[in-house]
């Protein structure tokens, strides 16, 4: 028996290696295409780098000819934990966004959208006001942070099984007003700041400038946790597409898997949004972006947001930096002008539930 | 292989919605389970694979209880072909037969390849491995759930009401389809539904629900008679075999009588 072409076994399997090829191979050239984007990104900003700098201070410890302490000081404290706090907090809000829309099953999920990122900005708010210290005060802004994150996603997990919530766009509509009720709050804490009201101020806009490797530093393993637990779950995020009780006859532990994934993508929007405040949109694009490029499996898909993200944050800051210099836009204003164009588009063309990438 | 309930029970909040269901299926048998909507045949079905947990009663396969199999144990003994799938994402085809692999974990990637290309066979659906599920029309998604359960390798197969929003061909190439592949790979068959004459096609034994209750139980002889379809639907039955069928058709009629 043959099938329009398609019936043996071997010609099945080399379609599915074919598949998974084409993929990969999209995969890496995405991750070179990041890897050039990163060296492109240190040479930018208000005093230029030249390549050949960036080159020798690379090949330094082996040369021993060191480059101007000036310019080394560009590249090594401002330019280079810059770059890589773009890509880390690209990679959480892109990975958070896409185990959001497969968790809740809702192609307009993502944690500024659910209010996670609003609980987290006020979270962060509130320990710099109370000036917390957990062995730092920036652990403590960290630590705060996810707590109030959760908040917000608690109570979507919570309600979104309510039978009440059929529709998308309850969900969305509680998201919207989640973060109304964080972002009302944020308010507040901004009226009591004061003197310490132009470190609060940064969360609403949220940016990159206050990058450096501290910040870095406790940012990265957080965002590194949260993604990864992401990331042992990505079958039973495919699975979850068919809705809960589908997942569940096929074996899945819907609550047990849902809860970590909530966790993982809590704790790293947390620390992106610690150390960038926030910035939207980023969550809601890519995964859209991915799906259309390289298709809904999650163990694609998931890859594809962490790189796409990164690289798209990265474009978004050195845009930022560049655009008027000397002075500097916040990244989630670029992110909002360019974002809420496309959800609007979104709403409009998912309504018709024809689906995306055809 | 045997499948044998005990007295389930299962109440949503208050509300109860099965009250004692006992029956015993065989190997090699496919089991209708007739009634009204709102009759309990769905929760029936969802305390089996215990996606629903019965608050009473016991589900045993063979010896085993599944009250006491894990979740992934039960998706490898029992596999579930729902009235609709409705999918969120654009997954392909193939991509959705493959997570019918999900439940078993310690098996080689090539030999789930081997299994999830025999079940698009099945089900008759090789020529869209490569197709998105949202370009499929109602019968051919169906079909790519069947291969889904398929690929799980089951050994009971449990449908609620699969043809429901099809149209009369669609209906009988895919319970022609299921009931082929159940035969062949000897996979007990459990089928809700409210159509009456398509489950007379298929089904060797019956079970007639009313209420949460199973009303009678037993061959086609035995079930489906007038009365005990009269009494369960509450609308006037007759049971007629016209000399050129090859079953016997119910057709219900309105009190008043034909006009």
């Amino acid at each position: 028996m043959s099938y329009g072409g398609v019936s043996s076994l071997q010609e099945f399997r080399r379609n599915v290696a074919k598949r998974e090829l084409l993929r990969s191979v999209l995969l890496v050239v995405l991750a070179v295409c990041l890897a050039a984007a990163m060296v492109g990104a240190t040479l930018v900003g208000p005093s230029r780098v030249h390549v050949r700098q960036l080159v020798r201070l690379l090949q330094s410890p082996v040369t021993g000819t060191d480059i101007p302490a000036q310019d080394r000081r560009i590249i090594v404290q401002v330019r280079i934990p810059r770059v890589l706090m773009a890509v880390c907090v690209g990679c959480a809000l892109a990975a958070s966004g896409t185990a959001m829309q497969a968790m809740f099953r809702n192609p307009l999920a993502s944690p500024q959208v659910l209010g996670v990122s609003s609980g987290a900005a006020f979270g962060a708010a509130l320990a710099i006001l109370l000036g917390l210290r957990i062995v730092s005060q920036l652990s403590a802004t960290v630590f705060s942070a996810f707590c109030f994150a959760l908040v917000p996603a608690g109570v979507v997990y919570a309600l979104a099984g309510h039978p009440r919530m059929t529709s998308r766009a309850s969900l969305i509509l509680l998201g919207v007003a989640l973060s109304a009720f964080f972002s009302g709050l944020v308010s507040f804490v901004l009226y009591l700041a004061d003197e310490r009201l132009q470190s609060v101020v940064f969360w609403l806009m949220g940016g990159l400038w206050h990058s450096d490797w501290t910040r870095l530093g406790f940012a990265a393993p957080f965002v590194a946790t949260g993604v990864i637990l992401l990331f042992l779950f990505t079958d039973e995020m495919d699975i979850l597409a068919f809705g809960d009780r589908s997942a569940r006859d096929l074996g899945v532990p819907v609550e047990r898997v849902k809860k970590i994934l909530l966790v993982g993508a809590a704790l790293a929007t947390a620390a992106a949004v610690s150390v960038a405040g926030v910035i939207g949109f980023v969550g809601l694009v890519v995964p859209h972006i991915g799906r259309i490029l390289i298709g809904a499996n999650h163990r694609y898909l998931l890859p594809f947001s962490c790189l796409a993200g990164g690289l798209l944050l990265l474009g978004v800051d050195v845009l930022c930096r560049s655009l008027i210099q000397p002075l500097e836009i916040p990244a989630g204003i670029v992110t909002a002008l360019f974002g809420a164009p496309f959800f609007a588009a979104l709403l409009l063309t998912k309504g018709a539930r024809t689906g995306w990438a055809q | 292989m045997r499948l044998r309930a005990v007295g389930v029970s299962f109440s949503y909040g208050s509300i109860s919605a099965l009250q004692g269901a006992s029956f015993e299926l065989a190997e090699g048998e496919i089991l209708g389970v007739l009634g009204p909507n709102g009759s309990g045949k769905t929760t029936l079905l969802r305390c089996i694979n215990h996606n629903l947990r019965s608050q009473k009663g016991t589900v045993f396969l063979d010896a085993l209880d599944i009250a006491e199999m894990d979740q992934r144990a039960v998706a490898r003994s029992f596999a579930v072909v729902p009235q609709d799938s409705t999918l969120e994402f654009p997954f392909a085809v193939s991509e959705i037969v493959q997570m019918g692999r999900y439940p078993h974990e310690a098996t080689t990637e090539e030999w789930d390849l081997t299994i999830v290309h025999g079940a698009m066979g099945d089900a008759g659906i090789l020529h869209l491995a490569r197709r998105s599920f949202f370009e499929l029309s109602g019968g051919e998604r169906q079909r790519v759930i069947i291969a889904r359960a398929l690929a799980q390798q089951p050994e009971v197969l449990l449908l609620d009401e699969p043809t429901l929003h099809l149209d009369p061909r669609a209906q009988i190439e895919i319970l022609e389809c299921v009931v082929t592949a159940a035969r062949t790979r000897g996979i007990l068959v459990v089928l809700v539904s409210h159509d009456v004459n398509l489950a007379i096609r298929y089904c060797s034994r019956f079970l007639l629900m009313k209420g949460g209750r199973i009303q009678s139980a037993g061959t086609l002889e035995q079930v489906i008679t007038a009365e005990n379809l009269s009494e369960v639907f509450g609308i006037r039955a007759v049971v007629s075999r016209p000399g050129e069928m090859p079953f016997r058709t119910v057709t219900f009629l309105p009190d008043s009588g034909v006009r």
